[in-house]
């Protein structure tokens, strides 16, 4: 008997190493441990073989039903590794082919400039105030210091859709509208468009936007002025960028500003790569960025508060020319033109 | 303004050099736009004709030895009339510019060889004069350049000056300006006058009507003037800041405004009826021919010069033809005056009539400077045109302007600028730009203002002009000390981002459009305006097709559509959020989110086929919209549909019995008149969407018991609106349905014609316990009786 069990391992294991599929495995496994199989044959001779050999015997085949079983297991486990193997190495596709994806929109580049100039001075604490853009004369022009008949009229050429009312010329009556309805302390800024009747070309567009921004305190100074500027001409163009303040006429502040950065095309040198006098600085190494000044005890006059107890600064700038030199663009009609092959690249 | 640095140099002899002058005049707020050598005349010489021949194959030529001294002798062919050995002539050597543009080479002419080119006045640049070559005197040296030789070799400053100085609009004013800055001391020479009888006073009588907006006038005669060309001197002054030389007396009227900043106006006296100028309203409509010899029509409140008879100049804008000078003038009635800025910007502006003369009243010229600019000019007539200086002037100036002093405060000084300014420094700057300057204890300057700065009224302005001479760049930048105020409500602006955000997530691209439309367009596409509601027109359009404000966002939109077709974009999806305009007797306006849907949208990568926009594309990206901003619409219904849609194939969108906005296919003559095939397009008002958005939601618990499904398929007829059954479930409030939702759309066998078939699913759900399957038969049973029953719909089988 130990001689047929021994017979029945060998051929068995022999047999098992044959194997070339998980079906064949299972073949054998039948042929040898199952109900009818080899070894559940001898199992059932025991009762013929003496009493004493029983234990013996009974512990043998077990044993080499064990045997058989982690033999088929391993096996088993080392064919579906190369079945795998197999698939993966045969499993492939073109990664190559395109995503599969609906179109993305995008937002307009002034949008995507406004948002961040927008995000920093909420950082400093501004809020975001809007007005109309068909304004009356008086907050457009007359309560910004801007009398009738005065020449500094002529730095506003105006759409006119009646004797009273204009396209707004600048975003600055956002100011007035502000402080005839609250009181200080005030830190605003108001984006929106402008409108200027004349030139149509690449530097100028009649429609255009600007961000408007003010602050009203009692004690604030031409130096925080200088500060809150430069601060945020550094957060927008960068940490090392140079800032200067140079003396200007806004009929609505005094002292008033122009801010000047350093050329960002030719890094304050003033000239090209090739020695060529820079085309967007003329030469002057600075570029203007923005106007600014104290609002004039005028201005606060017709609002209603006393320029002895409070003062403040305000300040404007064209979003425009600020997202041009962002993004290097030339033409300021491209901003109006729609052009989706102009769109898609921001 | 130009500023020739010569012309400075008479009234303070500073040390800077031209870039150092312009930063300095820059940093003052006079910003130097441009640095340019005038006069130099580049590569252009003295010469002597030293051999003179005819030209062998050209009667009208000649060909010249020139010596040109250290340059050698060169050939020059002309055909100038006025050549003779011995002379001394101007000659352009090759590299230089003639003052056409013409570069000057050597050449080849008919056979000859000609290096340099005899110049005419015209060519060099000095006048109009080319009837021949421009002689020089005697004393010329051969090869000496020509800016040596008309002394003429400046440097040109070209200065922007804002609206508020008007004293700088002058080369005196200038100069004033330098000195304040460098505290160099300004010398104004007095003018030189050999008066002779008789008096101007024999000659003119001077009469103000109007003493407001003629504040002074000053006249002064000169007589015996021989009117002829100016000598090179004054042409070349005038030439460098952009003046065209006229005659002697004209170029001297503009060589003491440019000088002194001061306008001055010269009549023919003859010409004077009556010897009378008066000074009036020109009292009812006229027509008046000024010197350009254009007729314009005078309104009654328009100031003019008149003499006895008519008017003879307006006021402070342009002389009349009738009055001026000529070549026949030999007594000339020199007029120099103060007029109001805003009467002279009322008249110049109406007529479209902008002269240096009205720029420089409008911005307030000095009164004090009237009369000795008066004087300058009579000094300039004997001296150019050979004058005889009437005794006196007349000088009519009934009401002297009033000294005014202003008190500065140091301390406010320093509170406004953040500076910390000593107060005997403060004194010292606010001396550079007073008449004079007194000390009023405890840190107070009385300041008197000087004459030509008519700017400064306010200790404000003085506290500008501290700043400004001080140097911006000594104010220390600070951060402001002040509280944490509230920041306001973001709230419009937040909903505009998330707007974008959705938007853009569905392939939307933003677009900023100009705001002015066409009057057809906005008859055409009224947009969100209620009926009745105009477009707003523009008083002076750009151009014909921009004359009002867009009443919707639709033209702009479906323009800049058809632009990107053209291009040959095949899909456009685009949105725009602005303001629109209409008016109903008040001018209105509001914010608008709107878009336009049209092509095909293309395929997924590889999969699937590209297919045309739809309505329900459209409606998709406003549910979209509607839902990531909380707003449920109530309604999707064909009511009121503005006309420029597709009646069939658009809804407006309510939110009870508001209406939020439009949706849906534009009519197809507007989608033909935009030139844009078939479109879909919505708008949405952006204040009612904001009203409508709330302000906060609440977390719903993640349900604890299942949801039983069942499904309801109804056959109707083909006009059924599938809202409808969903309307019908909503307001079974009694049945614990949690979600509806039509899922399939069927018509075709076996179902007859004009009939389709709907199929719903529908959840059931209580929130406290398991639904049973048999709770659930009853329930759904009774919702399929109550739809079946209220719509008059069957069950499908």
């Amino acid at each position: 008997m130990r001689a047929a069990l021994e017979r029945i391992r060998q051929a068995a294991l022999a047999d098992l190493e044959k194997c070339e599929s998980p079906a064949a495995l299972e073949d054998v496994r039948v042929r040898v441990l199952g109900r009818k199989g080899e070894l559940t044959a001898v199992l059932r001779g025991m009762r013929e073989i003496a009493d004493a050999e029983r234990p013996a015997m009974g512990e043998l085949a077990n044993t080499i039903k064990a045997e058989v079983e982690e033999r088929i297991a391993a096996i088993r486990a080392q064919l579906e590794e190369q079945r795998l193997t197999k698939s993966l190495a045969e499993e492939r596709i073109d990664v190559t082919l395109p995503g599969v994806r609906f179109p993305r929109g995008h937002l307009h580049p002034l949008t995507q400039v406004l948002d961040e100039i927008v995000d920093i001075f909420v950082e400093m604490g501004f809020a975001v105030e809007e007005g109309p853009e068909i304004e009356d004369d008086y907050h457009n022009f007359e309560a910004l210091n801007i009398p009738r008949d005065h020449p500094s009229r002529d730095m506003h050429d105006t759409f006119f859709v009646s004797d009273d009312r204009v396209l707004r010329t600048h975003t600055s009556p956002v100011q007035i509208r502000v402080m005839e309805s609250r009181q200080p302390p005030l830190r605003v800024i108001a984006p929106g468009a402008a409108y200027r009747h004349g030139d149509d070309d690449m530097t100028h567009s009649p429609v255009f936007h600007q961000i408007e921004g003010f602050l009203v305190d009692d004690g604030i100074t031409f130096g925080d002025l200088k500060g809150v500027l430069s601060e945020f001409l550094r957060r927008f163009f960068g940490p090392e960028t140079r800032t200067r303040f140079r003396p200007s006429f806004f009929p609505f502040t005094e002292p008033s500003a122009e801010v000047d950065i350093g050329c960002v095309m030719c890094a304050g040198s003033g000239q090209q790569a090739g020695g060529e006098p820079c085309r967007v600085c003329k030469r002057s190494g600075w570029m203007e960025i923005l106007g600014a000044g104290m609002i004039d005890p005028n201005v606060f006059g017709f609002v209603g508060y006393d320029a002895e107890k409070v003062s403040g600064f305000a300040f404007g700038m064209g979003l425009e020319r600020l997202t041009m030199l962002k993004y290097g663009i030339g033409d300021i009609r491209l901003f109006f033109d729609n052009d989706l092959r102009f769109l898609r690249q921001f | 303004m130009k500023v020739s640095l010569n012309w400075l140099r008479e009234f303070l002899a500073f040390e800077l050099t031209a870039e150092a002058l312009a930063e300095r005049l820059t940093m003052a707020g006079l910003e130097v736009e441009s640095i340019a050598a005038h006069g130099a005349y580049e590569h252009m010489v003295a010469g002597r004709i030293v051999g003179l021949e005819p030209h062998p194959r050209a009667d009208t030529l000649l060909v010249c030895a020139v010596d040109a001294g250290s340059k050698g002798t060169l050939s020059a062919v002309s055909g100038a009339p006025n050549l003779e050995a011995g002379l001394r002539v101007a000659v352009a050597l090759p590299g230089a510019t003639m003052a056409d543009g013409t570069a000057v080479e050597p050449a080849e002419i008919r056979g000859i060889s000609s290096a340099a080119v005899l110049l005419s006045e015209r060519e060099i640049g000095l006048s109009d004069d080319h009837s021949g070559v421009m002689i020089l005197n005697n004393e010329a040296t051969p090869g000496t350049s020509m800016a040596t030789i008309l002394g003429t070799a400046d440097v040109v400053l070209e200065v922007a000056i804002t609206p508020n100085r008007g004293d700088c609009l002058s080369v005196l004013g200038i100069a004033r300006e330098v000195a304040a800055l460098t505290g160099v001391r300004l010398r104004v020479p007095g003018a030189r006058l050999s008066e002779k009888a008789p008096a101007s006073a024999e000659s003119i009588r001077v009469e103000i009507r109007d003493t407001d907006v003629c504040r002074r006038y000053v006249a002064r005669v000169i007589r015996g003037v021989q009117v002829g060309a100016s000598p090179l001197w004054m042409r070349s002054r005038l030439e460098a800041l952009g003046v065209r030389a006229i005659n002697n007396v004209v170029d001297v009227t503009n060589y003491v405004m440019l000088e002194r900043g001061q306008p001055l106006h010269a009549f023919d006296l003859a010409r004077l009826a009556g010897g009378m100028i008066v000074v009036r309203r020109a009292g009812g409509p006229v027509v008046f021919r000024t010197l350009d010899d254009v007729e314009r029509e005078l309104e009654p409140n328009d100031l003019v010069i008149a003499d006895a008879e008519r008017p003879v100049a307006l006021a402070g804008v342009m002389g009349g033809a009738s009055s001026s000078v000529s070549a026949a003038t030999t007594d000339v009635l020199l007029e120099a005056a103060y007029f109001s800025p805003a009467a002279i910007r009322r008249t110049s502006r109406r007529l479209g009539l902008r002269s240096e003369s009205s720029l420089r009243f409008e911005r307030g010229i000095d009164l004090d400077g009237v009369a000795p600019a008066a004087d300058r000019a009579a000094e300039l007539f004997a001296k150019v045109a050979r004058g005889q200086v009437a005794a006196g002037s007349v000088d009519v100036y009934p009401n002297p302007a009033p000294r005014l002093d202003v008190l500065v405060r140091s301390e406010r000084t320093n509170h406004i600028l953040g500076t910390s300014f000593p107060v005997s420094e403060i004194g010292q700057l606010l001396r550079r730009v007073s008449a004079a300057v007194k000390a009023t204890g405890r840190g107070g300057y009385l300041c008197r203002v000087l004459s030509h700065r008519s700017d400064l009224t306010r200790e404000a302005d003085f506290i500008e002009e501290i700043a400004r001479i001080g140097g911006y760049d000594r104010i220390p930048p600070t951060q402001p000390r002040a509280a944490l105020a509230a920041t306001g409500d973001r709230r419009a602006r937040l909903l505009e981002t998330r707007v974008r955000e959705l938007l853009t997530a569905q392939g939307l691209n933003e677009m900023i459009c100009r705001r002015f439309v066409g009057t057809e367009w906005n008859r055409q596409v009224s947009g969100l305006a209620p009926s009745g509601g105009r477009g707003i027109a523009l008083r002076n359009p750009m151009s014909t097709d921009a004359t009002e404000m867009r009443i919707s966002l639709l033209p702009g939109l479906l323009a800049a559509a058809a632009h990107n077709r053209r291009q040959g974009e095949s899909w456009v999806r685009s949105f725009e959020i602005g303001n629109v305009f209409w008016t109903d007797g008040t001018i209105r306006e509001r914010k608008v989110v709107g878009g336009v849907l049209l092509g095909s949208v293309p395929q997924r990568g590889l999969l699937g086929d590209s297919r045309p926009e739809s309505f329900y594309d459209a409606k998709g990206v406003v549910e979209a919209l509607l839902e990531g901003l909380r707003v449920a619409p109530s309604r999707w219904g064909a009511e009121e549909l503005p006309p420029f849609l597709h009646p069939g194939k658009a809804a407006t969108v309510r939110r009870g019995a508001d209406v939020l906005g439009y949706v849906g296919g534009l009519h197809p003559e507007v989608a033909k008149a935009a030139d844009v095939g078939e479109a879909w397009a919505f708008e949405l008002d952006f204040a009612k969407l904001e009203s409508y958005a709330p302000r906060r939601f609440t977390f719903q618990p993640l349900p604890k018991y299942p949801a039983i499904v069942r499904d309801l398929a109804i056959v109707a007829d083909e006009t059924f609106e599938a809202q409808a059954v969903l309307e019908t479930i909503d307001v079974c409030s009694d049945l614990p349905v949690e979600s509806a939702r039509l899922f399939d759309l069927y018509r075709g066998h076996p179902l007859p014609a004009g009939k389709k078939s709907l199929a719903y699913s529908i959840a059931y759900r209580e929130p406290s316990r398991t639904l049973t399957d048999e709770e659930v038969n009853r329930l759904h049973q009774s919702l399929i009786e109550r739809v079946t029953r209220q719509l008059g719909v069957t069950l499908r089988a």
